[in-house]
């Protein structure tokens, strides 16, 4: 186990030690696009990673703009009794190329900055009002201006999560003792509070650290606790965090990242990490209007898969488990439209009959969302495999894309019109090529998510291979399963899920920041939350480049 | 001098038509505000701004207007097959459809990203980081207005992904997608019993507080010496703060009305949505749901046409759906259209190619070409004109009908400019530039119209073509100069559309 004091920087030999451990040769280069490695950030349009990591790397220092569901979980961390009596306005967020809303490059623009002091002002005015005596008991019996310096000293160092410095102090007080000249105690409190929201030192997570003497730069106890609290639980990090990091007493990094892992909250980032990485929660919002039934069932496929993934997750299963488990947790309804025995309950465990697939790529929810209002897309379900497992970057589709040709029931199966138009020569086979053969291993499902034996009374031929980038095959699989079987095998598949997860928990693509386990994590001896935790104990965690 | 008994008379009638309003249920501001306009002297009407997206361009054969070779002023708008922009007929005097104009930045649907702003990049053009402001915010901040930026289901549910993001204010806008909400910013909603300060009270400490952000920025900008990328978000935030305090008048627009309008589609949606449980992150959100979008459409327009009418918002814009869409369009079969094959908007129907004949006839063979189906090609004709349906009830015929309540003698329509436009030209093609299409080939434009006179100083009632695209940004620049907005610049331009300025 790794101990290390809350600003130490992790011994150079990490560092080393990924060079070893990298270098086994993949199948697949698994670099995406033109392999110069991923920028990050929004300004790439493609998800592009650089899978090959010789060396570990540090990343830049950063102030990372909280996510609306971080602000939200902060700010409800922080005011539990005022959770219900605030309306949020803040919009989506800006999604990076890989899907996820923390992209450490967002800024706060002219909407973004109105609807935080919208929201800001909404809060404010709850924490303010009925509830104040219990928020502040000094306001029931002084309410003046030494209780508001108790205000903002608790609540500024939550919201800060820091204590603030001398300075910032003087300026709130200072407005305070302004506000209450034209106001009142609670409107002059009110307003105090909203500037401690929407302040630049509460909506951005330092990672920015001071300069060290070879030129890095290394993060604070207090940005480090931040770190660890937004990584691990997707919020505020508690009073008891943010002591025991300005105590400057060791901890065992992993140790403490699984523990937080492991509370409500952390359970909740990670499966908030598949939600975004998987997209697979987009079968809620869509129509299969061909498909009985799909209405009444396709927020329990949601539920089915984040059951699923849970299970396995959170009883350190690791990546292969998740790819090949024989199990699923459906509803009873809803293993009743996919025609497989019910669980004892809503969301046990049962055991897949052998023709329905192995998995988390034959969930329900991924192979509906992935599909057409009245068809399967082996496109779409093979872009799945080939963007987030091969990491491969997904092509602009060229203009004049003819669509699909329209389903022909009992007279062509859906494969066959997908090679007719696709896989046959001409403009479209160029790129169809690479990611709709994979797709074609899921033809026993249909555009519902369920398994169907035959495409309208036709034999489905679901034989088919994963291509090599220059089209060669990478394996030969015969169905759902085999395919789910050869990509557990695959070392390009572990790089890429370990970079989805290590951009995910730190905010941006850079390359090789979190690189140190995939190795291990390959072999199966690191779990998918072990990797996670693993996060933590790489140098970029509290440690950064100079620029 | 003051006359002491006229003021004092308009002080009664502005404290009976103050508790009436509150009576209404306006809210506070909304009511003070509406008593001082009540009698505030008489004004030349306010001009409103509109502009509505349509995803995935149009089928050119069912859409260009049938138009006389001699004069341009004479066009007829429903007798090109399936005339997409046939329910624009009756306003026909108040219609110009553009022909000869070009984006000119990014390619295919990401043109999304720049068409609006008048971009120059060329058709690779991806970039989602360079500021730009899109037309309706350029009016919108020159006139001083906090425009009504609305969606229905704009973008997909887990955030402003890149096939969202038409509108921009510096950085991309994400839009309401809540009718119901918008329409309690704008008219009023419930208030709490709680004691509240002193308006003037509120007003003058936000003002003071922002300006303590502002500092704080500024203080934490200094001390990120050196690392210039952080410095620079840092200037952006100052920017949009800045934007807030120099923006501490602007408003929604100066309500004409007298009291909260009518919303009953609006009403159908909130009370659908009571008690949406949002699992973040997930695809549960009641306003991102498939099945809901046309609902959500028609109350989006309801709730515009009435904030036009009342000039609760001077500015609006709507965005309908997403490039690269696919909700199931069956419910917009039209009754003469043939049914489709596939009725995803996107891939099923916009990618349809242009038929072996221009002419639409439900009964002809599907010629040799994998993707042109006539009878496809058809259905989303009809998924556009269901567009332009819904535009003409609930918002064209309101305003057309209305008395302007600020400019007596006048209709809305006439003191308003709606601007309608796509990404894309030809559905299948992706153009962003004319071109010809089809077998025999047929020209097509960027689907681009305008409806309304702006008070008068915008000239409507032809076909404004150009044998030589120009960029769409001249066109904005009219836009801009109707509605008052002479300042205005974009990028690559060549000057304004004089044709439509009076």
């Amino acid at each position: 186990m790794k101990r290390l004091l809350w600003f130490a920087v992790p011994a150079l030999a990490a560092i080393a030690a990924c060079q070893a451990k990298v270098d086994g040769a993949a199948t697949r280069n698994g670099t995406g696009g033109d392999g110069s490695g991923g920028s990050g950030g929004s300004s790439s349009m493609t998800a592009s990673f650089n899978l090959q990591c010789p060396q570990v790397q540090l990343g830049s220092p950063v102030l990372r703009l909280l996510t609306a569901s971080e602000f939200t979980n902060t700010i409800s961390d922080i005011f539990p009794q005022v959770a219900t009596q605030w309306s949020n306005t803040l919009p989506a967020n800006t999604l990076s190329a890989y899907g996820f809303a923390n992209d450490s490059s967002a800024v706060v623009g002219p909407q973004l900055a109105q609807a935080l002091l919208d929201t800001a002002t909404s809060i404010a005015t709850a924490v303010t009002g009925t509830t104040l005596a219990t928020t502040l008991p000094c306001s029931a019996t002084s309410a003046d201006h030494s209780c508001a310096d108790q205000f903002v000293t608790q609540y500024g160092r939550r919201l800060f999560r820091r204590s603030l410095t001398q300075a910032e102090h003087d300026n709130y007080l200072t407005f305070f003792d302004s506000a209450l000249a034209k106001s009142n105690f609670a409107t002059a409190l009110k307003w105090v509070l909203v500037g401690l929201i929407q302040s630049p030192n509460a909506v951005y997570r330092s990672e920015i650290g001071t300069a060290a003497s070879d030129g890095t730069r290394n993060l604070s106890a207090d940005e480090v606790a931040t770190e660890f609290a937004y990584t691990f639980t997707g919020s505020t990090p508690s009073d008891a965090l943010l002591t025991q990091a300005e105590s400057g007493s060791s901890v065992d990094v992993v140790s403490l990242a699984k523990s937080l892992l492991a509370s409500d909250a952390g359970k909740a980032q990670v499966e908030q990490f598949f939600e975004a990485y998987l997209g697979y929660p987009q079968v809620a919002s869509v129509e299969r209007t061909n498909v009985t039934n799909f209405m009444a069932v396709r927020n329990d496929m949601v539920q089915e898969t984040r059951t699923f993934i849970d299970q396995i997750v959170q009883n350190n299963g690791g990546l292969q488990d998740l790819l090949t488990s024989p199990n699923t947790n459906p509803s009873i309804q809803l293993a009743s439209y996919y025609g497989m025995p019910a669980p004892s309950a809503d969301y046990a465990s049962v055991q897949r009959p052998t023709t329905y697939g192995i998995g988390l790529l034959a969930q329900g929810s991924l192979l509906a969302a992935n599909a057409l209002p009245t068809s399967s897309s082996p496109t779409q379900r093979g872009l799945v495999v080939f963007s987030k497992l091969l990491c491969e970057t997904k092509p602009t589709p060229p203009p004049n894309v003819p669509p699909p040709p329209p389903p022909a029931p009992g007279q062509v199966t859906t494969r066959q019109r997908y090679e007719e138009q696709h896989a046959n020569g001409g403009a479209c086979a160029s790129c169809h090529k690479l990611f709709d053969p994979i797709g074609f291993g899921f033809e026993h499902f249909d555009e519902g998510g369920r398994y169907r034996a035959d495409d309208g009374g036709l034999q489905i031929n679901t034989v088919s291979d994963v291509p090599n980038p220059d089209g060669t095959p990478l394996f030969n699989f015969q169905d759902e399963p085999t395919l789910a079987q050869g990509l557990a095998t695959q070392e390009v598949v572990y790089q890429c899920f370990a970079a989805y997860l290590a951009t995910y928990a730190y905010g941006t693509a850079d390359s090789c920041l979190g690189s140190s386990n995939v190795a291990d994590f390959k072999a199966g001896t690191v779990s998918i939350m072990d990797y996670y935790a693993s996060l933590a104990a790489e140098p970029h965690f509290v440690k950064r480049n100079a620029q | 001098m003051q006359n002491v008994r006229l003021v004092r008379a308009t002080k009664i009638l502005e404290r009976r038509i103050f508790l009436k309003a509150l009576a209404l249920g306006l809210t506070l501001p909304a009511a003070l505000r509406l008593a001082r306009t009540a009698t505030a002297a008489p004004t030349a009407a306010p001009k409103r701004f509109f502009l509505l997206y349509m995803p995935h361009g149009v089928a050119p054969e069912h859409y260009n207007p049938k138009v006389s070779d001699t004069d341009r002023t004479m066009f007829a708008l429903d007798q090109t097959n399936v005339s997409i922009l046939g329910p624009l007929q009756k306003y026909n005097s108040y219609v110009n459809v553009y022909q000869g104009f070009k984006y000119l930045a990014g390619s295919t649907h990401s043109s999304l990203l720049s068409c609006l702003s008048g971009l120059d990049g060329g058709p690779s053009f991806t970039d989602e980081t360079t500021p730009r402001t899109s037309v309706e915010h350029v009016i919108a901040n020159a006139l001083g207005v906090k425009p009504l930026i609305l969606g229905a289901c704009s973008h997909q549910a887990y955030g402003l992904d890149t096939n969202g993001k038409l509108f921009w204010d510096g950085t991309a806008v994400d839009p309401q997608k809540n009718p119901a909400a918008a329409a309690d910013a704008l008219f009023g909603a419930p208030t709490t019993g709680t004691t509240r300060p002193p308006v003037n009270a509120d007003a003058e400490l936000r003002k003071d507080l922002l300006a303590l952000t502002a500092g704080e920025i500024q203080s934490l900008q200094t001390s990120l010496n050196g690392l210039t990328t952080e410095q620079t978000k840092l200037q952006r935030h100052l920017e949009a703060i800045n934007g807030i305090q120099s923006g501490n008048g602007m408003n929604a627009g100066v309500s004409s009305c007298m009291g909260a309008p009518s919303l009953p589609t609006v009403d159908m949606v909130r009370a659908a949505s009571a008690g949406n449980v949002v699992t973040p992150g997930s695809g549960n959100d009641y306003f991102y749901q498939e099945a809901n979008f046309p609902l959500l459409y028609q109350a989006q327009l309801e709730l515009i046409a009435q904030a036009l009418v009342c000039n609760a918002a001077q500015v609006a814009a709507l965005m309908p759906m997403f490039t690269t869409c696919d909700f199931n369009f069956s419910f917009s079969k039209q009754a003469n259209t043939p049914a489709a094959s596939n009725w995803a908007h996107h891939a099923g129907l916009s990618h349809t190619s242009p038929a072996a004949s221009s002419t639409f006839n439900a009964s002809m063979p599907t010629p040799n070409i994998a993707n042109a189906d006539p009878n496809q090609r058809a259905a989303f004709a009809g998924a556009q004109l269901w567009f332009a349906q819904q535009l003409d009830k609930y918002v064209l015929s309101v305003l057309a009908n209305t008395d302007d309540p600020s400019a007596p003698g006048t209709k809305v329509l006439d003191n308003t400019l709606i601007y309608w436009m796509s990404e894309i030209g030809d559905g299948a093609n992706h153009t962003t530039m004319s071109s010809t299409t089809g077998y025999p080939p047929m020209p097509q434009y960027l689907p681009l119209v305008t409806i309304g006179k702006a008070g008068g100083a915008f000239k409507s009632g032809q076909i404004v073509q150009y044998a030589t695209d120009r960029p769409a940004g001249d066109l904005y620049l009219s836009l801009c100069k109707a509605m008052g907005v002479s300042s205005a610049t974009f990028p690559s331009t060549t000057g304004p559309v004089t044709e439509v300025l009076t």
